[in-house]
Protein backbone atom coordinates (compact mmCIF):
# COMPACT_ATOMS: atom_id res chain seq x y z
CA UNK A 1 0.00 0.00 0.00
CA UNK A 2 1.40 3.44 -0.90
CA UNK A 3 2.38 5.68 2.03
CA UNK A 4 0.89 8.87 0.58
CA UNK A 5 -2.64 9.22 -0.71
CA UNK A 6 -3.21 10.12 -4.32
CA UNK A 7 -5.81 12.82 -5.04
CA UNK A 8 -8.10 12.50 -8.04
CA UNK A 9 -6.38 15.15 -10.13
CA UNK A 10 -2.95 13.97 -8.97
CA UNK A 11 -3.83 10.50 -10.21
CA UNK A 12 -4.68 11.87 -13.67
CA UNK A 13 -1.48 13.93 -13.82
CA UNK A 14 0.55 10.91 -12.69
CA UNK A 15 -1.13 8.74 -15.33
CA UNK A 16 -0.40 11.29 -18.05
CA UNK A 17 3.20 11.57 -16.85
CA UNK A 18 3.63 7.79 -16.88
CA UNK A 19 2.09 7.52 -20.34
CA UNK A 20 4.58 10.07 -21.73
CA UNK A 21 7.43 7.82 -20.58
CA UNK A 22 9.93 10.41 -19.39
CA UNK A 23 9.03 12.94 -22.10
CA UNK A 24 6.35 14.69 -20.04
CA UNK A 25 6.66 18.37 -19.12
CA UNK A 26 4.14 21.05 -18.16
CA UNK A 27 2.79 21.71 -21.65
CA UNK A 28 2.71 18.10 -22.89
CA UNK A 29 1.03 16.84 -19.71
CA UNK A 30 -1.55 19.64 -19.80
CA UNK A 31 -2.30 18.98 -23.48
CA UNK A 32 -2.61 15.24 -22.89
CA UNK A 33 -5.11 15.84 -20.08
CA UNK A 34 -7.12 18.35 -22.14
CA UNK A 35 -7.16 15.99 -25.08
CA UNK A 36 -8.37 13.00 -23.04
CA UNK A 37 -10.88 14.87 -20.89
CA UNK A 38 -12.06 17.45 -23.47
CA UNK A 39 -11.99 19.98 -20.62
CA UNK A 40 -9.97 23.13 -20.04
CA UNK A 41 -7.09 22.34 -17.66
CA UNK A 42 -5.00 25.22 -16.33
CA UNK A 43 -1.29 24.70 -16.59
CA UNK A 44 -0.91 26.13 -13.08
CA UNK A 45 -3.01 23.28 -11.68
CA UNK A 46 -0.77 20.79 -13.49
CA UNK A 47 2.37 22.32 -11.97
CA UNK A 48 0.83 22.29 -8.50
CA UNK A 49 -0.06 18.59 -8.85
CA UNK A 50 3.42 17.78 -10.18
CA UNK A 51 4.99 19.56 -7.20
CA UNK A 52 2.90 17.49 -4.77
CA UNK A 53 3.68 14.28 -6.65
CA UNK A 54 7.39 15.07 -6.54
CA UNK A 55 7.26 15.72 -2.78
CA UNK A 56 5.55 12.35 -2.35
CA UNK A 57 8.24 10.70 -4.43
CA UNK A 58 5.83 9.61 -7.18
CA UNK A 59 7.57 11.59 -9.96
CA UNK A 60 11.16 12.60 -10.55
CA UNK A 61 12.13 15.71 -12.53
CA UNK A 62 15.21 16.83 -14.43
CA UNK A 63 15.94 19.78 -16.68
CA UNK A 64 15.63 18.94 -20.38
CA UNK A 65 16.47 20.68 -23.61
CA UNK A 66 15.63 24.16 -24.85
CA UNK A 67 13.82 24.94 -28.10
CA UNK A 68 13.38 28.07 -30.19
CA UNK A 69 9.62 27.87 -29.60
CA UNK A 70 10.36 28.38 -25.89
CA UNK A 71 12.70 31.32 -26.41
CA UNK A 72 15.71 29.12 -25.62
CA UNK A 73 14.40 28.12 -22.21
CA UNK A 74 14.74 24.57 -20.92
CA UNK A 75 11.89 22.25 -19.99
CA UNK A 76 11.51 20.44 -16.67
CA UNK A 77 10.92 16.85 -17.69
CA UNK A 78 8.96 14.49 -15.43
CA UNK A 79 9.07 10.72 -15.13
CA UNK A 80 6.92 8.49 -12.91
CA UNK A 81 8.98 6.69 -10.28
CA UNK A 82 8.58 3.04 -9.25
CA UNK A 83 6.58 4.11 -6.19
CA UNK A 84 4.45 6.33 -8.45
CA UNK A 85 3.61 3.40 -10.69
CA UNK A 86 2.91 1.30 -7.59
CA UNK A 87 0.49 3.99 -6.35
CA UNK A 88 -1.28 3.99 -9.75
CA UNK A 89 -1.67 0.21 -9.64
CA UNK A 90 -3.02 0.48 -6.11
CA UNK A 91 -5.62 2.99 -7.24
CA UNK A 92 -6.50 0.82 -10.23
CA UNK A 93 -7.09 -2.18 -7.94
CA UNK A 94 -9.39 -0.12 -5.71
CA UNK A 95 -11.36 1.16 -8.68
CA UNK A 96 -11.67 -2.23 -10.33
CA UNK A 97 -12.86 -3.75 -7.05
CA UNK A 98 -15.53 -1.08 -6.62
CA UNK A 99 -16.63 -1.31 -10.27
CA UNK A 100 -16.97 -5.08 -10.03
CA UNK A 101 -19.24 -4.60 -7.00
CA UNK A 102 -21.45 -2.28 -9.06
CA UNK A 103 -21.50 -4.64 -12.02
CA UNK A 104 -22.47 -7.58 -9.82
CA UNK A 105 -25.38 -5.51 -8.46
CA UNK A 106 -26.51 -4.66 -12.00
CA UNK A 107 -26.43 -8.33 -12.93
CA UNK A 108 -28.98 -9.18 -10.22
CA UNK B 1 10.47 40.88 -22.00
CA UNK B 2 6.75 40.07 -22.37
CA UNK B 3 4.08 40.51 -19.73
CA UNK B 4 4.08 36.84 -18.72
CA UNK B 5 7.88 36.91 -18.35
CA UNK B 6 7.66 39.98 -16.13
CA UNK B 7 5.01 38.43 -13.88
CA UNK B 8 6.92 35.15 -13.64
CA UNK B 9 10.11 37.03 -12.81
CA UNK B 10 8.37 39.12 -10.17
CA UNK B 11 6.20 36.50 -8.53
CA UNK B 12 7.65 33.02 -8.97
CA UNK B 13 10.44 31.17 -7.30
CA UNK B 14 13.81 31.81 -8.94
CA UNK B 15 14.50 28.10 -9.43
CA UNK B 16 11.27 27.62 -11.44
CA UNK B 17 11.27 30.73 -13.63
CA UNK B 18 13.00 29.22 -16.65
CA UNK B 19 10.64 26.29 -17.19
CA UNK B 20 7.50 28.28 -16.30
CA UNK B 21 8.31 31.12 -18.70
CA UNK B 22 9.28 28.61 -21.39
CA UNK B 23 6.08 26.62 -20.98
CA UNK B 24 3.93 29.77 -21.14
CA UNK B 25 5.71 30.92 -24.30
CA UNK B 26 5.31 27.49 -25.90
CA UNK B 27 1.61 27.43 -24.99
CA UNK B 28 1.16 30.90 -26.50
CA UNK B 29 2.75 29.80 -29.77
CA UNK B 30 0.70 26.60 -29.97
CA UNK B 31 -2.58 28.31 -29.18
CA UNK B 32 -1.92 31.14 -31.59
CA UNK B 33 -1.55 28.53 -34.33
CA UNK B 34 -4.86 26.83 -33.66
CA UNK B 35 -7.11 29.41 -31.97
CA UNK B 36 -8.21 32.90 -32.85
CA UNK B 37 -6.13 35.73 -31.44
CA UNK B 38 -8.72 36.75 -28.84
CA UNK B 39 -9.34 33.26 -27.47
CA UNK B 40 -5.63 32.43 -27.39
CA UNK B 41 -4.91 35.61 -25.43
CA UNK B 42 -7.74 34.92 -22.99
CA UNK B 43 -6.43 31.42 -22.30
CA UNK B 44 -2.95 32.85 -21.92
CA UNK B 45 -4.26 35.33 -19.35
CA UNK B 46 -5.83 32.51 -17.31
CA UNK B 47 -2.63 30.47 -17.49
CA UNK B 48 -0.48 33.37 -16.35
CA UNK B 49 -2.74 33.88 -13.33
CA UNK B 50 -2.91 30.17 -12.49
CA UNK B 51 0.88 29.80 -12.70
CA UNK B 52 1.65 32.95 -10.71
CA UNK B 53 -0.83 32.12 -7.95
CA UNK B 54 0.08 28.44 -7.60
CA UNK B 55 3.82 28.88 -8.04
CA UNK B 56 4.06 32.12 -6.09
CA UNK B 57 7.11 32.67 -3.94
CA UNK B 58 4.96 34.69 -1.54
CA UNK B 59 2.76 33.18 1.17
CA UNK B 60 -0.13 34.36 3.35
CA UNK B 61 -1.45 37.91 3.26
CA UNK B 62 0.91 39.01 0.51
CA UNK B 63 -0.63 36.41 -1.76
CA UNK B 64 -4.06 37.98 -1.39
CA UNK B 65 -2.69 41.42 -2.26
CA UNK B 66 -1.00 39.96 -5.25
CA UNK B 67 -4.29 38.48 -6.41
CA UNK B 68 -5.59 41.94 -7.33
CA UNK B 69 -2.41 42.74 -9.21
CA UNK B 70 -2.56 39.43 -10.98
CA UNK B 71 -6.14 39.99 -12.06
CA UNK B 72 -5.05 43.24 -13.66
CA UNK B 73 -2.11 41.45 -15.24
CA UNK B 74 -4.38 38.78 -16.67
CA UNK B 75 -6.71 41.40 -18.05
CA UNK B 76 -3.82 43.15 -19.73
CA UNK B 77 -2.59 39.87 -21.14
CA UNK B 78 -6.05 39.20 -22.54
CA UNK B 79 -6.52 42.64 -24.04
CA UNK B 80 -3.09 43.69 -25.24
CA UNK B 81 -1.73 42.27 -28.48
CA UNK B 82 0.22 39.09 -27.94
CA UNK B 83 3.80 39.76 -29.07
CA UNK B 84 4.41 36.16 -30.06
CA UNK B 85 1.14 35.88 -31.95
CA UNK B 86 0.69 39.13 -33.85
CA UNK B 87 4.08 40.75 -34.22
CA UNK B 88 5.97 41.11 -37.47
CA UNK B 89 5.00 41.84 -41.05
CA UNK B 90 3.60 39.56 -43.69
CA UNK B 91 1.82 39.76 -47.01
CA UNK B 92 -1.15 37.57 -47.90
CA UNK B 93 -1.78 36.55 -51.51
CA UNK B 94 -5.07 34.69 -51.77
CA UNK B 95 -7.69 33.70 -54.30
CA UNK B 96 -11.33 32.63 -54.18
CA UNK B 97 -14.07 32.34 -56.87
CA UNK B 98 -14.53 36.11 -56.92
CA UNK B 99 -10.88 36.78 -57.69
CA UNK B 100 -7.49 37.46 -56.18
CA UNK B 101 -6.70 39.72 -53.28
CA UNK B 102 -3.67 40.70 -51.25
CA UNK B 103 -3.19 42.14 -47.77
CA UNK B 104 -0.12 43.76 -46.29
CA UNK B 105 -0.13 43.28 -42.51
CA UNK B 106 2.20 44.74 -39.90
CA UNK B 107 1.91 43.97 -36.17
CA UNK B 108 -1.71 42.96 -36.60
CA UNK B 109 -2.71 46.08 -38.59
CA UNK B 110 -3.66 45.94 -42.24
CA UNK B 111 -1.62 48.57 -44.06
CA UNK B 112 -2.95 48.06 -47.57
CA UNK B 113 -5.01 45.72 -49.71
CA UNK B 114 -5.59 44.98 -53.37
CA UNK B 115 -8.54 43.34 -55.15
CA UNK B 116 -7.67 41.78 -58.50
CA UNK B 117 -4.43 43.73 -58.48
CA UNK B 118 -6.15 47.08 -57.94
CA UNK B 119 -5.21 48.94 -54.74
CA UNK B 120 -8.10 49.45 -52.33
CA UNK B 121 -8.37 52.99 -51.03
CA UNK B 122 -7.65 53.27 -47.28
CA UNK B 123 -11.16 54.69 -46.74
CA UNK B 124 -12.60 51.30 -47.69
CA UNK B 125 -10.55 49.42 -45.08
CA UNK B 126 -12.29 49.09 -41.72
CA UNK B 127 -10.44 47.16 -39.00
CA UNK B 128 -11.62 46.38 -35.47
CA UNK B 129 -9.16 44.21 -33.58
CA UNK B 130 -8.70 41.12 -35.78
CA UNK B 131 -11.77 41.74 -37.96
CA UNK B 132 -11.17 43.48 -41.28
CA UNK B 133 -13.91 44.64 -43.61
CA UNK B 134 -13.21 45.86 -47.12
CA UNK B 135 -16.21 48.04 -47.80
CA UNK B 136 -18.02 47.28 -51.02
CA UNK B 137 -18.32 49.64 -53.94
CA UNK B 138 -19.16 49.56 -57.65
CA UNK B 139 -21.36 46.49 -57.32
CA UNK B 140 -19.13 44.66 -54.84
CA UNK B 141 -20.39 43.51 -51.44
CA UNK B 142 -18.52 44.11 -48.18
CA UNK B 143 -15.74 41.57 -47.79
CA UNK B 144 -14.97 40.32 -44.25
CA UNK B 145 -11.65 38.79 -43.28
CA UNK B 146 -10.42 37.57 -39.89
CA UNK B 147 -6.74 38.10 -39.14
CA UNK B 148 -5.03 35.27 -37.33
CA UNK B 149 -1.56 34.89 -35.88
CA UNK B 150 -0.18 33.15 -38.94
CA UNK B 151 -2.57 34.02 -41.71
CA UNK B 152 -6.20 34.92 -42.36
CA UNK B 153 -9.61 33.25 -42.45
CA UNK B 154 -12.47 34.24 -44.74
CA UNK B 155 -15.59 32.85 -46.34
CA UNK B 156 -15.03 32.37 -50.06
CA UNK B 157 -16.85 35.03 -52.06
CA UNK B 158 -19.17 34.07 -54.88
CA UNK B 159 -18.13 35.04 -58.42
CA UNK B 160 -19.19 38.50 -59.49
CA UNK B 161 -21.72 38.57 -62.31
CA UNK B 162 -20.16 39.10 -65.70
CA UNK B 163 -16.62 38.97 -64.42
CA UNK B 164 -16.13 35.28 -63.57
Amino acid sequence: MPVDRLGGFEELVLLATASLNGEGYGVSIQEQLESESAQVISVGAVYAALDRLERKGYVHSRMGGATRERGGRRKRMYRATASGLEALKWMQRIRLGLWSAIESLEAI
Amino acid sequence: MGLSDRLIHLLCDQTRREELAGDLMELAHRRAARMGWGRANLRQGFDIVSVCVRQSRFRGLALRRLGIGLAVGALLAALLPNDAAMSGSFTVNARDPAGEFTLEVEDGRVLSATLDGIPVSPERLRQRSTDLTILGGAGDRDFSIELQARGIRWVARVPRDGLH
